[in-house]
């Protein structure tokens, strides 16, 4: 039996960066993975800096991976929102950016253990993991 | 006449390409408001959803608080953005411009802020500026003003990644105690024609707002409130604690937006009334340069018809 289908869209502050039918939706929230179906309990969950899967078993279509970073999940059975402040989907990444985005958080990681500044260190932590993420995302197949 | 037939004809040149350049100006102006405004619409639909799902998880917390306690409690347990502390810093975020000809737009925003300014009796000791665009900056650090942060070179459809970095230090600033309140001052796209300058307070995040937002929202759409539809992940506070940054920026980020469409929209309104300033002016030096040529031919006729007299 073909999975049943729901509506999956990301909007962000810059428009919707996707907007598609899927069979299964995986995010990462605070808590864990979760696995997202349709009929699913209405749910609302804060998501990590993480990795976002778009499942089309019915299409055959490749997946589809979404690097998200923080915002929720709102669900209500038939169709899943994800609002963030900023998304970017597999393809528009920028590994590059990403790259010296990481490197660039590393220094800085570095410098803010050196001075003890606590603010400073928790700041460049925020923006590793997003550059980390977003190298991840841009790896997966 | 007393104009002379070529001075006249260089300034209704003079003025003929100018017009050119200021028609050019307001096309430019009219797109650039274009783009922003359908920007401008995408990020509408997104800072409706944060502050609806804001909204109903704060007012859900409200009511699980029984005794209904203070907001300050309220502040204590979800997050130090709705924290009201007493005032000893006012941080004030002024939006202007990085270019001229945008008529009053930039002198209208700086006499907004000082006008607040004198009304709830600040000084440049207990004042700390934020400035985006040129002119603000300039002028608040010709006036000895403290001039914490600026930012010149907004692009002129700023998306939210491009000016991330000035959102989030606005916000990151009301944290750390840099400044007690913050203000933005900023000209809020009316229509094409009107703006209003305002300057208005955006932290700490007034409580009330959101809850008469939910209000209002209840009253129209018929529905419950979310926490009693939707399962929560993790729990209420946590959830809302994860939001509000995400509020508070959306929010800043809208008041960026809201001025630079503003700012167009008066660059255009500037560039029109330029180009009808022209078409008059032009106007006026044509019928003039009529006159004269008419006066040169009646001259020149005059002194030939003087000629034939003599020689007969």
């Amino acid at each position: 039996m073909a999975d049943a289908t729901f509506h999956v869209s990301i909007i962000t502050p810059d428009g919707t960066v996707y907007d598609a039918e899927s069979t299964m939706l995986i995010v990462t929230t605070q808590t864990g993975e979760l696995g997202l179906m349709a009929d699913h309990l209405p749910l609302i969950a804060a998501l990590k800096i993480g990795e976002l899967k778009v499942l089309h078993a019915d299409t055959g279509d490749h997946d589809t991976f979404v690097a998200v970073n923080g915002g929720y999940v709102k669900f209500n059975g038939k169709d899943a929102e994800i609002i963030a402040d900023s998304a970017e989907l597999q393809a528009n990444i920028d590994v590059q950016r990403a790259q010296n985005a990481k490197e660039r958080a590393e220094q800085s990681i570095k410098h803010a253990r050196e001075v003890n500044d606590p603010d400073e260190l928790s700041r460049a932590q925020v923006h590793l993991a997003r550059a980390v993420n977003r190298l991840r995302v841009s790896n997966e197949r | 006449m007393p104009a002379s037939l070529a001075a006249v004809k260089r300034r209704l040149e003079s003025t003929r390409s100018t017009r050119q350049i200021t028609t050019a100006m307001q096309m430019v102006s009219t797109a650039k408001l274009n783009q922003v405004q359908n920007h401008t619409k995408t990020y509408q639909v997104y800072a409706d959803e944060v502050k609806a799902i804001l909204a109903s998880l704060v007012k859900s917390h409200i009511a699980t608080l029984k005794n209904k306690e203070s907001t300050e409690k309220i502040a204590a347990d979800i997050g130090s953005l709705f924290d009201e502390r007493p005032v000893k810093k006012v941080g004030i975020l002024v939006m202007t411009s990085d270019r001229g000809l945008v008529g009053s737009y930039n002198s209208n925003v700086i006499k907004s802020t000082l006008d607040m300014m004198k009304k709830n009796g600040l000084n440049k000791d207990n004042t700390v500026f934020l400035t985006i665009g040129k002119t603000g900056t300039e002028f608040f650090k010709k006036q000895g003003m403290n001039v914490v942060f600026e930012d010149t070179g907004v692009s002129d459809v700023p998306t939210y990644r491009e000016v991330e970095g000035i959102v989030k230090k606005a916000v990151q600033m009301f944290e750390d105690h840099v400044y007690d309140q913050l203000y933005i001052s900023y000209s809020h796209f009316v229509n094409r024609m009107v703006s209003h300058d305002r300057t208005e307070l955006f932290l700490p995040i007034s409580v009330k707002s959101l809850e008469e937002h939910e209000d209002a929202r209840v009253k129209k759409a018929v529905t419950n409130d979310i926490e009693s539809e939707y399962e929560l992940e993790p729990g209420l506070i946590d959830m809302i604690s994860s939001l509000v940054p995400q509020y508070a920026n959306s929010l800043v980020y809208g008041a960026i937006l809201d001025a630079k469409t503003s700012e167009h929209a008066s660059s255009a309104n500037a560039m029109k009334s330029a180009s009808d300033n022209a078409d008059d002016i032009i106007s006026t030096l044509q019928l003039q340069y009529n006159r004269a040529r008419q006066a040169a031919i009646t001259t020149e006729i005059t002194e030939i018809t003087g000629g034939m007299t003599a020689q007969e």
